[in-house]
């Protein structure tokens, strides 16, 4: 088998057992990056020499004896917004300019421990900010499934990634569906865990009361594999649970979904909806019940309503404020001018892309006084209210079965000028963030015409290895994610 | 409340983000379409709602008094745009301007 | 008839805790004298992907000055963010507590005139401090400046800032209160108080009342550096707001800058417009949950504080109120006089000796009582010495000084001191006498020989004389001791 087509697990085993050395799989991920970045453009930042030193530490341990680690060997790809000591850092932005973080993000730290080996910085719409990767100042990523199409967004370059077999694990962050959207997007799987279940410490936060990591992976195990390796707690975080975390891998060899009860969101599944991913969550509801689960059909009539408008006050809020830093003082991109407010001014109106100074603007407007109340207030109370329905849903179900995404990738710029409909791609999906539960796309096949389809399992707070549990359920009967080629349908 | 370029300019000065002309007129559809948008939350009830989060069931963790030295001091002012000596430098602040606050 | 007015003056005090890392991150809190950007990391610099996470002891220090101020503790508070670009302030906003505080509704007794207010606390609440800007020019000069300078050494630093009710009617009281609140965080340690270097600053709200029925525009002054600027800033304040009202005009409502080499407030007005700090709850901190535990502990490590002391010096043991005062301002030499007096000293020596003879030494090396080599008990036993009659005062003070700069023990020092007990007398003084009259024969003879008729020479005499024996004996007595030498060395001579 070829390195690229081994899951995270059997590359660990086997760079362990000596069986095949840590150098020889980097390198193959390099070559497979080297020959299909061209057409994906999935990177901004390709780490040669580093990941090829790293790697070596790691058979060293091997031969020295040590255990390397779970991931030992294993080549990753870690989103650009997830601070890299010494290698640029950048969100897709120019505002930052090439800064190389003085310290590592604490998912970073976790990998590295676990002997991964970091081997690129994933391309992403600007400080997270889009579903199609397209708002990049390094220019947009292509779909590995068809290169004239989007790879979603955010963390659509670490989607492509793990879907063109640069490497089987890459991270993401999700604030509003930017790992499960382009998971669904390239065919992958993806999760979002629980709000506070993974460290934020270095990750350039977006909006932090949102922001989530999570991996992608072509394999329910993987995931499972990169969960355990990132969840611990973290003190530098103070929205870091100090709960004790599940077994995730135990989750996904031994699935407990017997008896489990399934919920059907009426709401979500009539409105507009591609049919074949209204099939996919027959399909995959049908798998479910086989298995001994029961279907029960919940309303979500408040996050269906109010999900996106709640959102789209919330997250830009908060990003005005955390994207403020970027006044080209102390690291990053400055405009030089006579006086400090223009140069604030210059910096951050020629730093920043269109998409961001938007969000930024309305997030300004919805905090700004006079307006306070009647949106951002307003919000706070609407989102109270969103996670309190899906309290009384979880009253019913244990985990919920609704679409990822309302659509199959659209194409490059066929959005780009209309930013209201972007964000309407993320309707299944930011509810989920509003309420903090872990949510996680499965992949569910390839239509036809060779573009993914998918469902989303959603949890209750801190039972995110049920999603593992029904995802390896689901990937029995729909197999893993195959790769993709990077060519156009 | 109609959305106008004042609302718009305003929320531009507040960002520190400057916006030419053609932006602004873009700004202010976009503006117009999205707050529309937000009106959907006029018909959402939330009388008596506590706007706090439910996400917070854990109380903020404290640290403990030790200090720690990162001495990053020189790399930080290595990627400043602008290092003066031990320094970070900034143009000259407008004759008006004070500190906002203390 | 001219209309009166009345001054109305609420105070912002920022206090710096005295803690050893900063509010949201470990590093060290020494800033003061340390290289500009030494004491920084990713937090204080607000480095991109950084999360505060909130100093303990922070809330401690907040929670005991807000207990000594009689505030009630909120068992569940928030921090907000303060948005605003300015180059001191790393991530552009500033985490503070807003709608709530740690602590709020509390009191603070002070004395103007012998009489006792209390002023009311409104709230106090955690903050954190913002970097430092030094502001120059190409060529030097500090005028026409061309650039600034940013030092984040300072950024991040643990405020508490403690806001009063409109309570105070003159400039004096203003003093008063910043006096007592610095006292008392000092008494507590939660903050060296210090207004010149900036751990304690002030910014003032002053109004005026007129009898007409007329309000004045509240005018907050920035920029006080000092008690004695607040107070000046203050004066300037309501002679100008007086000014405008009594012509017809009216006082804004602004923001005032005080300029303290030109003895003015300036209008910093034309900002004003563009203040919006769009506060929002701080989505990196969950809420602060202050414990009963914590609020009990705090209580207890409460020391009896500053004015609740001074009245009972004053009442319980009939000390003059200056003294008291004297004697309240320090909680070292408070205590210090408290163990002195427990060892058996009486109140009024004890008082007396401390507020003159160990408050000299204390601000004369800076050092605090707790550090003196000898201890209370000591004091107490020279104290004892002197109520005896076996030192006199004189003596006792010169034993004194010999403790403190040698660290010797009484005995020791009063030998290395020529000090006597029951004082100098019989033979000793006349062969201190002899001693005198003969190491200085010129005035001697000139005295012996009656060439000394306006007395001036024997008077130098018997100066030299009470030098040699510091004091310890009456003048009259050294005088006929002399009187008796002199005569014996006529008698010799003849």
């Amino acid at each position: 088998m070829k390195h690229e087509q081994m899951d995270a697990s059997s590359i660990a085993s086997a760079v362990t057992s000596g069986e095949v050395s840590a150098v020889e799989v980097v390198s193959a991920s390099l070559r497979r990056i080297r020959s299909l970045e061209p057409r994906l453009n999935a990177l901004i930042t390709v780490i040669e020499e580093y990941a090829l030193e790293r790697a070596a530490h790691v058979d060293g341990q091997v031969s020295s004896g040590c255990d390397p680690g779970p991931l030992a060997g294993v080549p990753v790809v870690v989103k650009d917004n997830m601070c890299t000591r010494g290698v640029r850092t950048t969100c897709g932005s120019r505002i930052l300019d090439d800064w190389e973080p003085p310290y590592d993000a604490a998912v970073v730290e976790l990998f590295e421990r676990a002997g991964a080996v970091i081997v690129g910085k994933s391309n992403m719409d600007e400080f997270a900010m889009g579903s199609s990767t397209e708002h990049s100042c390094f220019g947009p990523a292509s779909n590995p499934r068809d290169i004239s199409r989007v790879p979603g967004g955010s963390s659509g370059g670490s989607a492509a990634s793990v879907a063109a077999g640069y490497v089987p694990i890459a991270l993401g962050s999700d604030t509003g569906g930017s790992i499960r959207q382009p998971a669904a997007f390239c065919g992958v799987h993806g999760l979002k865990p629980t709000y506070g279940m993974v460290s934020r410490w270095g990750l350039v936060a977006f909006a932090s009361s949102l922001d989530q990591i999570g991996p992608f992976g072509r394999s329910v195990g993987d995931i499972a594999l990169a969960m355990d390796v990132i969840s611990p707690q973290d003190f530098r975080d103070s929205t870091c649970s100090r709960r004790e975390r599940p077994s995730f891998r135990d989750g996904a060899s031994n699935p407990a979904v017997k008896g489990m009860r399934i919920g059907i969101v009426r709401e979500f599944l009539d409105g507009p909806l591609d049919p074949s991913l209204k099939r996919s969550i027959e399909e995959a509801a049908s798998v479910l019940v086989s298995s001994g689960c029961t279907m029960v059909e919940v309303s979500l009539n408040e996050s269906a309503s109010f999900g996106l408008p709640c959102y789209y006050i919330i997250a830009p809020a908060e990003a005005s404020s955390n994207l403020a830093r970027f006044d080209g003082v102390r690291y990053g991109f400055r405009e030089e001018a006579p006086d400090l407010v223009s140069q604030f001014t210059r910096t951050r109106s020629y730093g920043f892309g269109e998409e961001v100074k938007r969000r930024i603007l309305t997030g300004t407007f919805v905090l700004s006084s006079g307006y306070y109340d009647a949106y951002y207030l307003t919000a706070l109370k609407a989102r109270k209210m969103i996670c309190q329905e899906f309290d009384r849903a979880f009253r019913s179900v244990d985990v919920i079965l609704m679409p990822a995404v309302p659509s199959l990738p659209f194409r490059k710029g066929e959005l780009l000028d209309d930013p209201i409909s972007m964000y309407m791609s993320d309707v299944f999906t930011l509810p989920v963030n509003l309420a903090g539960l872990p949510g996680m796309t499965v992949f569910t096949g390839l239509e036809p015409s060779g573009l993914p389809t998918s469902v989303q399992l959603v949890a209750p707070r801190w039972q995110d290895r049920r999603l593992v549990e029904c995802a390896s359920v689901i990937e029995e009967r729909f197999g893993c994610p195959p790769i993709a080629e990077g060519g156009a349908l | 409340m109609e959305i106008d370029r004042k609302i718009v300019e305003r929320a531009a000065t507040l960002s520190r983000i400057e916006m030419v002309p053609d932006n602004v007129e873009t700004m202010v559809r976009f503006f117009q379409d999205i707050i529309g948008h937000f009106r959907i939350l006029e018909k959402c009830d939330t009388t008596g709602v506590d706007p706090f989060s439910t996400l917070e069931d854990e109380p903020c963790p404290l640290r403990g008094d030790g200090p720690v030295r990162w001495d990053i001091g020189d790399e930080a002012l290595d990627s400043a745009p602008l290092r003066e000596g031990r320094f970070f430098r900034v143009p000259a602040i407008g004759s008006e301007e004070g500190p906002d606050e203390a | 008839m001219t209309p009166s007015f009345e001054t109305v003056i609420g105070l912002e005090v920022h206090v710096q805790l005295a803690t050893a890392t900063k509010l949201f991150c470990s590093c060290p809190t020494d800033y003061i004298g340390s290289e500009p950007n030494t004491l920084v990391c990713p937090v204080c610099l607000g480095l991109p992907g950084t999360l505060p996470s909130l100093n303990g002891r922070s809330v401690e220090l907040g929670v005991k000055t807000a207990l000594a101020l009689g505030c009630s503790i909120s068992r569940t508070s928030r921090f907000h963010r303060k948005n605003y670009f300015y180059p001191d302030l790393p991530k552009a906003f500033q985490i503070s507590q807003y709608d709530l505080p740690v602590a709020t509704g509390g009191s603070m007794p002070v004395f103007v005139g012998g009489e006792k207010k209390f002023i009311g606390i409104t709230r106090l609440h955690l903050e954190e401090d913002a970097g430092k800007l030094v502001h120059g020019t190409a060529d030097g000069r500090l005028s026409g400046r061309s650039f600034s300078n940013v030092d984040y050494n300072r950024a991040g630093i643990p405020l508490a800032e403690i806001v009063s009710e409109p309570d105070m009617r003159s400039p004096e009281e203003a003093r008063e209160y910043v006096l007592t609140l610095r006292r008392l965080v000092r008494y507590l340690g939660v903050s060296d108080g210090d207004m010149e270097s900036g751990s304690l600053r002030v910014d003032a709200n002053i109004s005026q009342k007129c009898s007409d029925g007329r309000w004045g525009g509240r005018v907050e002054i920035k920029n006080v550096n000092s008690v004695r600027a607040m107070e000046r800033a203050l004066d300037f304040e309501i002679t100008r707001q007086r000014g405008i009202m009594l012509s017809g005009g009216t006082v804004v409502q602004e923001t005032r800058h005080w300029d303290d080499s030109a003895g003015v407030t300036r209008s910093s007005r034309g900002k004003e417009e563009a203040h919006d700090y769009r506060y929002f709850p701080e989505p990196d901190l969950p809420p602060l949950i202050v414990n009963d535990a914590l609020v009990r502990a705090m209580g207890e490590s409460l020391p009896e504080l500053p004015w609740v002391k001074r009245e009972r010096f004053e009442t319980e043991w009939g000390l003059s109120p200056e003294d008291a005062a004297v004697l309240s301002e320090r909680l070292d030499l408070a205590e210090f006089l408290e163990s002195t007096v427990a060892s058996g000293a009486g109140r009024d020596i004890a008082a007396n000796w401390i507020k003159t003879e160990i408050l000299r030494i204390l601000n004369e090396t800076g050092l605090d009582a707790g550090d003196l080599p000898f201890t209370p008990r000591v004091l107490g036993e020279l104290l004892g010495e002197v109520v005896k009659g076996s030192l006199s005062n004189t003596a006792a003070r010169d034993v004194l000084e010999v403790m403190y700069r040698k660290g010797l023990g009484i005995q020791d020092a009063m030998k290395e001191t020529g000090v006597v007990p029951g004082g100098v007398t019989g033979d000793l003084l006349a062969k201190a006498v002899r001693r005198v009259l003969d190491a200085n024969r010129e005035e001697t003879g000139l005295v012996l020989s009656g060439a000394d008729p306006s007395g001036k020479k024997r008077k130098y005499l018997q100066g030299l004389v009470m030098r040699e024996i510091r004091g310890q004996a009456p003048v009259g007595d050294v005088s006929a001791v002399i009187d008796e030498a002199l005569r014996q060395m006529r008698g010799l001579d003849e």
